[in-house]
Parts: C-alpha cells; sequence; structure tokens
C-alpha cells in the first residue's frame, strides 16, 4: 500500500512554486508542480492528489476556473483546494473561491508555518479519509462476495446479517433467516454432536451441542477454522470451510460472531480424487516442491522407504535414494524439460533393503498455469526382474521341455529343454507353430486346443522330432495360465521325456550295481581287518602263552639249582654264599609272581567277561575260606550278612574281591591284628561292596596312582607284592560296568570298595553278555 | 595191580626241569625206571615202539606220562589226542605237568584222557611236596587195570 500522499502545487512563477515546495516535501509527503490550470488538470488525471493549492491569479485559467473544472469532475471533486491569494481583503474573491470549492485561504506573502499547519491538517484528513476508504471497500467486498458465506449473529447466535453468498450457498433469502435461526441450525446436527464432544475433551469444560459448540473457542480469544458441513434450504449438503471470529464492542463485551465460510466441495473432491489416484498405484508416488521437499506421499512410497507418511512429508526427496545428487538432478530437469521418463535411482529403505526403481515424473500446475511442484512416479523393476529371471529359473530349472503357447497355436517362450529336444533355436522356436515339431501335427493341436478348452491336460502322449530326425516320446502335461485379471493368456505345456526317465532308471540300476559292488568291497576289507585283527589276538595270545611257559622255565631253574647248591655244597659255601643263593631263590620267586601277575593282567584285559547275577553273600565266605593268601594272616574278617548280589562276572569277581580281601591283611602295621569288615550298600541301581581295613591306610595324595599298574605306594622288603593286583581288580570290574575307589585318610586303615550294577529283578543268574 | 615198578615216561624239553624232576623224584623215593621224551613226536614214536623204541625190553611201555604241554615239533595236546586214539594205551596214566594253567589247556587235556592237571611249582621244595602226595594217592594207594596188550611183545 502506498502511503506516500501527494500535494499539487499550481502556480504560473516558478519562484514561488519552488519556495512552497521546499516548506512542504517530505518523507511521506509528494509535491508536484503545475504552472497553469490545463498543467494542474494533467497531472490531476493520472495522479490522486491529497490537496491542491492553487495561486489564484495565473495568466490563462486563474485558479477559480481550474477549481470549477476540478468540481466537475467526478475524478477530482473531492479534491481540497486552498486558494493562495494576495488579497485577504477581497471578500468578493473570497465567496467566489468557496463557491468554487475552496477549503481555505492562504495569504500572500506566505508564513511557512502557517502554511505547513494547515497542510498537515488537510494531508491526515486525506490519510483517514483513504483508510476509511478502504476498509469500507474490503468490507463491501467481503459482504458481497459470492465465494464467501458471512453470517453475522448477536451473542446468542441469532443470525443478524446473511450476506449474499450466504444466500447463494445456503439458499435461503436473508430474510427467511435473519433474527430466526442460528448458524447451528443450518450445520449437519452430528457434526455439531461430534465437535461439542471433542472440545469439551479438548478444554475441559462441557460444551452445549448447539451453536456454542461452534464458537465456543472463538469466544475465548481462539482463532478457530474448522472443516462443517452445512445443509442447504433444500436439504442437500456441502462442506465448509468456517472460520469464526467473536465480534466485541469497546468494552471487549461480545456483542456477537462472525461466521465466514467458503464452499470446500471442489477442493474435497479434486484432492480426494487426487489421493485415490495416488493410493490406487502399489508403485511409489510421491510429489515435490520446487525446493525439492517431499509434499505428499502415497503408501507405496511409505512401503518402500520404511517411513511413515509424516515423516516424509517436509524432508529433502533426494535423502532416500542411494545417489542423492542423481535424485536432485532428477527432479531438476522435471522442474526444467517439465517431465522425466524412466529416469533410474535406488531407494534405500531404512532397514538398508535397495530398491531398483525407474522414475517417470512430470510437472503439476494450478489452474492458472503456475508450476506448483513434481509429481514422480516409481517404477519398482526389482520386482520385475526378479519375477521375470524367478519365472525363467523356474523355466530352465526343469530339463524337460517346456514351452509357453499362444491361443494361436505359436510358440511364445521355450526353455533350454526344448532347444534340446527340437535341436532349434530359442529364437527359432518362438513364433513358430508348436504342432511343427511333432510326428503327428494334428494331435500336437488337439493337444493345446483341449487345454484351451478344458484348462489343461493331462499325460497327452505325443512323439518330438529333433531336426536330425531323432524321435522323443513324451507325455505333455499342459494348463492354462492367466494374467492377474483372470484372462488366459496362453498355454504352458511341460513335456516328460520318457526316453530320458528310461535313461534315469538305467543310471539307477547301475548306480546300485556300483553300490552293491562297493558294499562287496568293504566287507571283503572288513572281513580282511578282523582277519588281520584275530591274527594280532592270536599272535598275542601266543606271545602271553609263550611268557607263561618260557618265561618261567628258567625262575625255576633258578630256584631249583640254587635249593641244590644250598642243600648239597651248604656246608662248604659258608654263612655269606648261603645268603646270596638264598636271594636269588627269593628273586627269582618274585619274579614268578610278576610273571603271573602279568599274564592275569593281559587276560583280564581280553577275556570274555559275560555278567550274570553273583551272590556275594555266598561268594565272600567261599573266598575267604579257599584263599590261602587271606587264610595265612590270621585276620579277623566279619562280614555283614546279607551282603546284596551284583551283576558281574563270578571268576574274575573272585579274583578281584581275593586282591582287595589279600591286600586288606597284609598290610597292617607288626603286630598288629588284620581286622576286616565286608559289607554291601544299595547305590541307585548299583551295589557298592566295601572292604574295610584296620591297616596302614593310603595317603590321600598317593590314591590316584593306586589303581596304575606296577605302582607300590609302600617300602618293598616291608610289604611284598608286584604292584599289578589293584590294576587288576580296577580292569576287571571296569570291564564288568563298575568302578572302584577306596577311601583313606593314611592313618585309621582303607576301606575300598566295588561298585556294580544290582541285577535286574527278574534275572536270577541267566547270563547277560556285555 | 599197582604202579610197583612201571616206567615213568617224562616228555619235557627243558633240561633244567628234567635235572629238578628227577631230584624230585629221587628224594621222594619214586624208584621206578625213568623214560625220557624231549619233544612230542619223541613221545609219540616211544609209545608206537618205532625204531628203536620196538625193543620193549629197552623201552618198555610206561605206566604213567608226566607230560609237558609246551613242547618242540608236537604240542602236548598233541600228544594226548594221539594217545588217545591208541585203544591200546588208553589205561596209561597221563599227569599233564606244565608251567601255566591256561583255562583251555586244562580243559582240554582232561577231554583228551590226562587223568591229572598239575602246574610245575616255582621252588623245589613245592615240587618235591607235590611229587610226595603223587606217590602217596597214585602209587601207593591206586589200583590200575593190567595192561590189555602190548605192542610187539
Amino acid at each position: 500500500m502506498n502511503d506516500n500522499v501527494t500535494l499539487l502545487l499550481v502556480d504560473d512563477l516558478e519562484e514561488n512554486l519552488f519556495a512552497m515546495a521546499a516548506l512542504l516535501r517530505g518523507p511521506a509527503v509528494r509535491v508536484l508542480k503545475a504552472r497553469s490550470g490545463e498543467e494542474a488538470l494533467e497531472l490531476l488525471l493520472v495522479n490522486e492528489v491529497a490537496l491542491a493549492l492553487v495561486d489564484v491569479q495565473m495568466p490563462g485559467m486563474d485558479g477559480f476556473e481550474l477549481a470549477e473544472l476540478m468540481r466537475g469532475s467526478e475524478r477530482t471533486k473531492q479534491v481540497p483546494i486552498v486558494f493562495v491569494t494576495a488579497g485577504a481583503h477581497d471578500r468578493k474573491r473570497m465567496f467566489r473561491g468557496y463557491d468554487s470549492g475552496a477549503v481555505d485561504f492562504l495569504y500572500k506573502p506566505i508564513e511557512p508555518h502557517i502554511l505547513t499547519n494547515k497542510v498537515n491538517v488537510f494531508v491526515e484528513l486525506f490519510r483517514q479519509k483513504q483508510a476509511l476508504a478502504r476498509v469500507s471497500t474490503l468490507q463491501r467486498a467481503i459482504f458481497d462476495s459470492a465465494n464467501f458465506s458471512s453470517i453475522a449473529t448477536d451473542a446468542n447466535g441469532v443470525i443478524q446479517i446473511f450476506n449474499v453468498g450466504a444466500e447463494r450457498m445456503l439458499g435461503y433469502t436473508a430474510a427467511e433467516v435473519m433474527n430466526k435461526i442460528t448458524p447451528a441450525d443450518i450445520s449437519d446436527p452430528q457434526e455439531v454432536i461430534a465437535r461439542a464432544k471433542a472440545l469439551s475433551v479438548e478444554l475441559g469444560t462441557p460444551i452445549t451441542p448447539g451453536f456454542e459448540a461452534l464458537v465456543f473457542k472463538a469466544s475465548r480469544g481462539i482463532e478457530d477454522i474448522y472443516e462443517l458441513t452445512y445443509i442447504r434450504k433444500d436439504g442437500s449438503r456441502f462442506p465448509a470451510v468456517v472460520s469464526v471470529t467473536a465480534l466485541r464492542d469497546a468494552q471487549e463485551a461480545i456483542i456477537g460472531y462472525l461466521l465466514i465460510g467458503s464452499d470446500n466441495t471442489a477442493r474435497k473432491q479434486a484432492s480426494q480424487y487426487a489421493r485415490s489416484l495416488l493410493e490406487a498405484s502399489l508403485d511409489p508416488l510421491v510429489t515435490i516442491s520446487a525446493e525439492g521437499k517431499i509434499t505428499d506421499v502415497n503408501e507405496g512410497s511409505i512401503k518402500v522407504t520404511g517411513v511413515a507418511r509424516e515423516k516424509l512429508i517436509g524432508t529433502d526427496f533426494s535423502d532416500y535414494f542411494t545417489e542423492p545428487k542423481q535424485a536432485r538432478e532428477g527432479y531438476q530437469q522435471v522442474f526444467a524439460k517439465g517431465f522425466v521418463t524412466d529416469y533410474p535411482l535406488t531407494i534405500r529403505h531404512k532397514d538398508g533393503r535397495l530398491t531398483d526403481v525407474l522414475y517417470n515424473a512430470s510437472i503439476y500446475k494450478d489452474v492458472s498455469g503456475n508450476v506448483l511442484g513434481v509429481f514422480a512416479a516409481a517404477r519398482d523393476i526389482t520386482a520385475r526382474k526378479q519375477a521375470s529371471q524367478y519365472a525363467r529359473s523356474l523355466l530352465e530349472a526343469s530339463l524337460d521341455p517346456l514351452v509357453t503357447i499362444s491361443a494361436e497355436g505359436k510358440i511364445t517362450d521355450v526353455n533350454e529343454g526344448s532347444i534340446k529336444a527340437t535341436g532349434v533355436a530359442r529364437e527359432k522356436l518362438i513364433g513358430t507353430d508348436f504342432s511343427n515339431y511333432f510326428t503327428e501335427p494334428e494331435q500336437a493341436r488337439e493337444g493345446y486346443q483341449q487345454v484351451f478348452a478344458k484348462g489343461f491336460v493331462t499325460d497327452y502322449p505325443l512323439t518330438i522330432r529333433h531336426k536330425n530326425g531323432r524321435l522323443i516320446d513324451v507325455l505333455y502335461n499342459a494348463s492354462v495360465y492367466k494374467d492377474a485379471g483372470g484372462n488366459v493368456l496362453g498355454v504352458f505345456a511341460a513335456a516328460r521325456d520318457i526316453t530320458a526317465r528310461k535313461q534315469v532308471e538305467e543310471g539307477l540300476r547301475e548306480a546300485q550295481q556300483q553300490l552293491a559292488g562297493h558294499a562287496e568291497k568293504l566287507e571283503k576289507t572288513v572281513s580282511d581287518r578282523t582277519a588281520l585283527l584275530r591274527e594280532t589276538i592270536e599272535q598275542l595270545e601266543e606271545f602271553s602263552y609263550s611268557v607263561a611257559h618260557d618265561l618261567r622255565a628258567p625262575l625255576r631253574a633258578m630256584q631249583g639249582y640254587a635249593k641244590a647248591v644250598l642243600k648239597d655244597y651248604g656246608d662248604q659255601i659258608g654263612e655269606e654264599g648261603k645268603d646270596y643263593l638264598q636271594r636269588i631263590s627269593r628273586a627269582g620267586l618274585r619274579m614268578d609272581a610278576l610273571t603271573r601277575d602279568v599274564l592275569t593282567y593281559s587276560k583280564v584285559a581280553r577275556a570274555s567277561m559275560p555278567r550274570e547275577s553273583v551272590l556275594l553273600d555266598k561268594l565272600v565266605p567261599e573266598i575267604i575260606q579257599h584263599y590261602p593268601q587271606i587264610q595265612a594272616a590270621q585276620a579277623e574278617i566279619t562280614v555283614a550278612s546279607p551282603l546284596l548280589p551284583v551283576l558281574g562276572n563270578e571268576i574274575w569277581l573272585t579274583q578281584a574281591i581275593s586282591n582287595l580281601l589279600g591286600n586288606a591283611v597284609k598290610f597292617v602295621p607288626e603286630g598288629t591284628t588284620p581286622q576286616v569288615r565286608v559289607r554291601s550298600e544299595s547305590r541307585d541301581g548299583n551295589v557298592r561292596l566295601w572292604i574295610e581295613d584296620n591297616g596302614i591306610g593310603i595317603k590321600p595324595e598317593y590314591q590316584s596312582r593306586l589303581f596304575g599298574m606296577f605302582e607300590r605306594v609302600h617300602l618293598n622288603e616291608k610289604y611284598e607284592g608286584t604292584g599289578i593286583g589293584l590294576a587288576i581288580v580296577r580292569k576287571s570290574i571296569e570291564r564288568m560296568g563298575g568302578t572302584v575307589g577306596l577311601e583313606s585318610d593314611g592313618e585309621t586303615g582303607s576301606k575300598f570298595w566295588i561298585q556294580l550294577p544290582a541285577p535286574p529283578e527278574n534275572l536270577s543268574s541267566n547270563e547277560m553278555t556285555l | 595191580m599197582k604202579m610197583c615198578n612201571q616206567t615213568i615216561l617224562l616228555v619235557e624239553d627243558n633240561e633244567d626241569d628234567v635235572f629238578l624232576m628227577k631230584r624230585a623224584l629221587k628224594e621222594a623215593d619214586i624208584l621206578n625206571p625213568l623214560q625220557l621224551a624231549v619233544h612230542g613226536q619223541h613221545a609219540i614214536d616211544y609209545l608206537a615202539g618205532t625204531g628203536k623204541y620196538a625193543d620193549r625190553v629197552q623201552h618198555p611201555l610206561p605206566g604213567l606220562i608226566f607230560l609237558d604241554l609246551k613242547l618242540p615239533f608236537k604240542h602236548g595236546l598233541e600228544v594226548l589226542r594221539w594217545i588217545r586214539a591208541q585203544p591200546s594205551l588208553d589205561t596209561i596214566l597221563v599227569i599233564v605237568l606244565t608251567s601255566s594253567s591256561e583255562e583251555f589247556d586244562i580243559q582240554q587235556s582232561y577231554h583228551l584222557g590226562a587223568r591229572s592237571f598239575l602246574v610245575k611249582p616255582p621252588t623245589p621244595e613245592m615240587l618235591l611236596e607235590l611229587m610226595l602226595s603223587l606217590k602217596s594217592y597214585w602209587m601207593k594207594f591206586n589200583e590200575f587195570p593190567k595192561p590189555l596188550a602190548t605192542p610187539r611183545s
């Protein structure tokens, strides 16, 4: 808006013009100078002038004449005129001046401050008048606008003003509504109720459904623009956007409300249409502003980016691509050229997944042709590529000849299998008659016609003729295939090559024979190995047999000759000589014991050890009675009868128990009577047999070594032994599926135990094999 | 009849054992004539009376055989099997006297007609004890049948 005020100075004397202009010119004051009445009229035609200062006495047209002319013209008659004259006393002239439209007089010589003050009054007046005129023009424009319904009410909502626009939109005349109804009466009652409810919640105060609901916010001084459905006089409805303002008096008290509404139908329909178009597409669609910001998206865009609509809108379009620069160039190109086609980009999903797309985009404009933005549609070619690749790979995955056939019987696609079967290249097959490639073309034709008629055929026999003359018997399975809309596109036919099947069967038979051959070979290898193993075992047994016999013979000889010398020549060799011979004899004896124990141990390792229920309550007393090494010690042995039966091998159990009992009575301090207690206990389906003695015990640090071969934890001279007895015990018990152990503090005797499974309830003495 | 003066055949390849055996027999006062075979074939030849053993005056059939099992050329068990196949020799008392008590050997020996299975004791004292008990049982108390026939006699 131009706030400048224009003043017109009319004087025939340049110096007067100059002087006055100098006094009046200011920041918002423009001064036009005219040297004659004619010039002044010209200027008045093209400028809006706030005040004209007119010299009365001018050659030609004088001031009064000018004023009269101005009064005669619509454009200039409102311009106030101040005459500048020399004679204040000339009353007659003054009256003429007023008659011709002057508003004031200034007298020469001009007093600058009078001039400026007077002019300022007029300038201010002009400004106010102008402002008032502007407002009233606007108000009138608003009230007369057919595009807006303006409805003013009193404080209670009763309509007081109903403008032309309202009459046109709603079909009522102002007289029909004024002082009669409120705007709520012409609004959708459901919406009024819903609005009252929503506002009650939002503002935390109960709001009556009715007029209050329409103006409540405005009454609280809150700017309020909302969508509302108005109901016309004829009952039809239309969506409106309503802006509500509270009208207040000087004391700020509400005296009424103004509801300005506009018909939203067209916009709403247009935007719904646009949106449904947008959403109808599965492709990602966006609209982009000139600044490259996303202004709208469809569901497709949300899916492909993984970003919600409201987060997409307002962000940079280029953010969502692997190549943001290329994306930017893309939409810039659209703004420049008006469109792009098949512009390749790659969308990056927020989880990192990439989608190759081709963009087709164009600018879109408002009704007056202004470019509003770019509309861009992406075509996801990943899916397309994959789908066609998938279909092709499915096709090619089959070794069978596969073809697709058009309704006219032309081949539309083939796989490698078909090329092989016919000997004809793909491009030569496609487009030719399917029936060409069979010995019985008529039958082939009937075949696919049957598919089109029935939807499918199964095991339809045909014979393919290879271009080199070779024939292939096949069975066809075929069905129609359809597009997404269910329209039949063609026939998909798969031939099963029976020749190939025969070959496969042949191959299978061969493979089976080979397999049988391998199995035979394997069996032979196994039996060879077994024989070798058996031989090894035999050799081992032979070895131990030799040990048993040949190793012991020299020991007997040592014994025998030593004793013979002692007996026959004892008196000749003296005491020392006798001692030596006795030592030889003892050494021989010990070696014999060692040999025997090693043999036993080697037998434990390989002897068959069938298991049966062993009645320890019977076996233990027998061992105590019969084993000489236990008898000799004159021990006190108590058996906590009854001992529980175990599952084991009686022969080796006897060996093990007698070894343990032998140890129990052997390792006692000198002068102590060995006291041994034998007892048994049940432990989770096992039986533990304890042999507890009052002997010298075994220190815990030696216990782990105790059951090893040749391990002796006592000094030789005091407690003689081979160091194999406990190894035999462990080996034999473990081979029976049991465990051995001991408890001893190394001072107050030892508690050895062997643990074996308890025999099953129903098993008395039936043999079980390991 | 009693053993009295019947010949004893010792089948033993180890000369130390032969020495110890002779010494033990002597100490036990078993004075029967003693013949020696040093391997299995030798024993069979003796019993069959082949070659120089045809002379039963020089080499009379034994009433008792001490048979070692681990022998050169022919194993003791083969000797036993051979004896068992000779009906004329079935009254001869065969006592296996060997180094080790293999379960298999014990079973086979009895199966093939041995009347006793003894393990050579490690000391001469124990051997003497064994010979003494043998003497009282087999030579003092046991009654033997008369030999049915003697080959070539």
